[in-house]
């Protein structure tokens, strides 16, 4: 896997305040990831120092493997980026606009712009004046900007920001739509932590400036899942489960008689055979995963800790 | 960087700034036009009286198209375009940074140093287009309202202009008249430099914009000043208002090669500091 972007030691300072602090992680051709965090949490500092607004003080980011900060046109060459609210020109044209902005020119550009409109379902409205836009309007000329001249990795910042829950469906199976047909890569930020559990493939969470997490989403949501057995004669059906590989530490019996194998659902069908051929009847089994909105708490009040 | 600069020019077209700065000046000739048909011209009588030779009895035959064309051009070119220049030069880096389009610009594959070229030479190219608008709009108008004549009255002494009364023929006046048109069209990008870097310093525009807009004015008022002597050639306002040279019988060079040179001196520095300022600045 070629990494798209590579994000190495990222420190950002104002004044006395760190607003990013030893910031590494990177981002695979075709990859969603997801960037979490609370307010303040240095998320868009982050974005703007990727996408070359914001000088590090310390640390590198390469754009496959072209120093942004050093080669900033070589490197956002492909990237096509919206920080925080996308901001037009009011007064132009939609079309007007992205010509501008993307600066993009020529017959072939001219063919994807329309693609795009089309895409983004504004080819009605494209030559109106932006001041004429709704909020939802904006956020899919938005979209359409990055994904113009021709953008091979796009970061949107909250693109679903002000959007009613329909829009934001739309936004979402566009984004997803764009890089299932094109292996567009990803870098999305989002309050809305179902959003980036179904869009993302990868998730990066921050808190006071600093990464807490970082990984597939999948690998993420294994840590804290369990599976809960309720069987006959618990104490010696714990002592036949502590026998299987990576059970031995990560299984409990609770005051209710249950027992807790902090493990993920996966291993589900395992322990129950096990448990059927060794002769404990089983009442119940329940596998409880966790959603990236309980994992994002969790990490965070650790990290806060 | 041509494509970049024609953008900045489309930017530039679709500021509503543009046509109340150009509703503005209709409304200063028709001010210009009920001032001159009141007061007869009957000010020039100081520079007559000086010169025995010139008698009128008359002063407002001596008022055509183009001598009204210049009356109008001189306060348009000494307060209107300063402040409109130092607008556009001031909504150019921190109006964008303001209302955020700077960033979505700023993200993409151009450098930083192209992005205030663009910038400054499409200010460039408005000022000269506004400087024009404004000098034609001023000759068609006085041309419709008084007609022309063969020769002009124009109203200046040795290197001053306001004190004495000479005839020039009206081929000649028209000549120095574009010339002079010119001349502010350049010279405004000194205050245009200087309020462009101001624009990337300050993250408001109107703090840029009322930052050139005082410079410029502290300068004019300095240069008034009896013991500013020294100083006063090099002054941002007096070099910029140089254009005097055009109207006098026997250009100075001397006066003129200082006044260009001190014109590239200010727009040089000034863009060398926007762009060195803006590279290495943080987008917030």
């Amino acid at each position: 896997m070629t990494a798209v972007l590579e994000c190495r030691n990222l420190t950002k300072r104002f004044g006395k305040r760190t607003a990013v602090s030893g910031v590494s992680f990177s981002i695979n051709e075709g990859d969603i990831l997801g960037l979490a965090g609370p307010n303040g949490a240095g998320k868009s500092t982050l974005l703007k120092m990727i996408t070359g607004l914001i000088w590090p003080d310390e640390g590198q980011v390469l754009i496959r493997g072209i120093d942004v900060h050093q080669q900033h046109s070589q490197a956002m060459r492909q990237v096509g980026a919206i920080i925080e609210y996308p901001s037009f020109i009011t007064d132009l044209s939609g079309r007007r606009n992205l010509d501008i902005l993307s600066g993009g020119h020529g017959r072939e550009y001219r063919r994807k712009q329309d693609e795009i409109i089309r895409f983004v379902e504004l080819e009605n409205r494209v030559d109106e004046k932006v001041c004429r836009y709704s909020t939802g309007m904006k956020q899919r000329l938005g979209l359409a900007l990055v994904l113009l001249p021709d953008s091979q990795f796009i970061i949107l910042d909250e693109p679903t920001n002000g959007l009613d829950p329909g829009g934001m469906v739309e936004i979402r199976s566009l984004v997803l739509e764009y890089n299932q047909r094109y292996g567009t890569t990803v870098l999305i930020t989002s309050h809305l932590l179902h959003e980036m559990e179904n869009l993302c493939s990868s998730a990066a969470i921050l808190s006071q400036g600093q990464l807490v997490a970082f990984g597939p989403i999948k690998e993420l949501l294994k840590i804290g899942s369990h599976i809960r057995i309720v069987c006959d004669r618990p104490e010696d059906a714990i002592s036949l489960l502590s026998g299987l590989p990576g059970i031995e530490n990560n299984i409990e019996l609770r005051p209710d008689g249950s027992i807790i194998v902090l493990q993920d659902s996966e291993r589900a069908a395992e322990l129950n055979r096990e448990l059927v051929n060794a002769g404990f009847p089983v009442h119940r089994l329940e596998t409880d995963r966790q959603s990236l909105e309980d994992f994002f708490m969790t990490t965070i009040q650790k990290a806060e800790k | 960087m041509w494509r970049d600069i024609y953008y900045e020019i489309i930017k530039l077209k679709s500021q509503k700034k543009n046509y109340i700065v150009a509703i503005g000046h209709l409304f200063f000739i028709l001010l210009c036009y009920i001032g001159i048909k009141t007061s007869n011209m009957r000010f020039l009588e100081r520079g007559v009286q000086s010169k025995a030779e010139l008698q009128f009895s008359n002063f407002m035959d001596f008022v055509d198209g183009l001598q009204f064309a210049r009356l109008a051009l001189l306060p348009t070119f000494l307060v209107i375009m300063p402040i409109f220049i130092c607008t556009i030069a001031g909504d150019a880096v921190a109006g964008e940074m303001q209302d955020g389009s700077l960033k979505l610009f700023a993200a993409r594959p151009r450098s930083r140093t192209r992005i205030i070229m663009a910038k400054f030479w499409a200010i460039f190219v408005w000022d000269i287009i506004f400087c024009v608008y404004f000098a034609t709009v001023g000759l068609l108008v006085g041309i419709a309202l008084f007609g022309i004549g063969n020769v002009q009255l124009v109203y200046l002494h040795g290197a001053k202009m306001g004190t004495e009364l000479v005839m020039m023929p009206t081929g000649q006046a028209m000549l120095c008249y574009w010339m002079t048109t010119l001349y502010f069209s350049v010279s405004m990008m000194a205050l245009g430099s200087v309020t462009l870097f101001l624009s990337t310093i300050f993250n408001r525009m109107t703090a840029a914009s009322v930052g050139g807009i005082v410079i410029y004015f502290i300068c004019y008022i300095a240069e008034k000043l009896p013991f500013m002597e020294a100083v006063r050639p090099y002054l941002l306002s007096k070099v910029m208002n140089g254009a005097i040279v055009f109207w006098l019988g026997e250009i100075p060079l001397r006066r003129a090669l200082v006044n260009f040179s001190a014109l590239g001196l200010y727009i040089c520095i000034f863009t060398s500091l926007a762009l060195f300022i803006f590279n290495s600045k943080d987008i917030k």
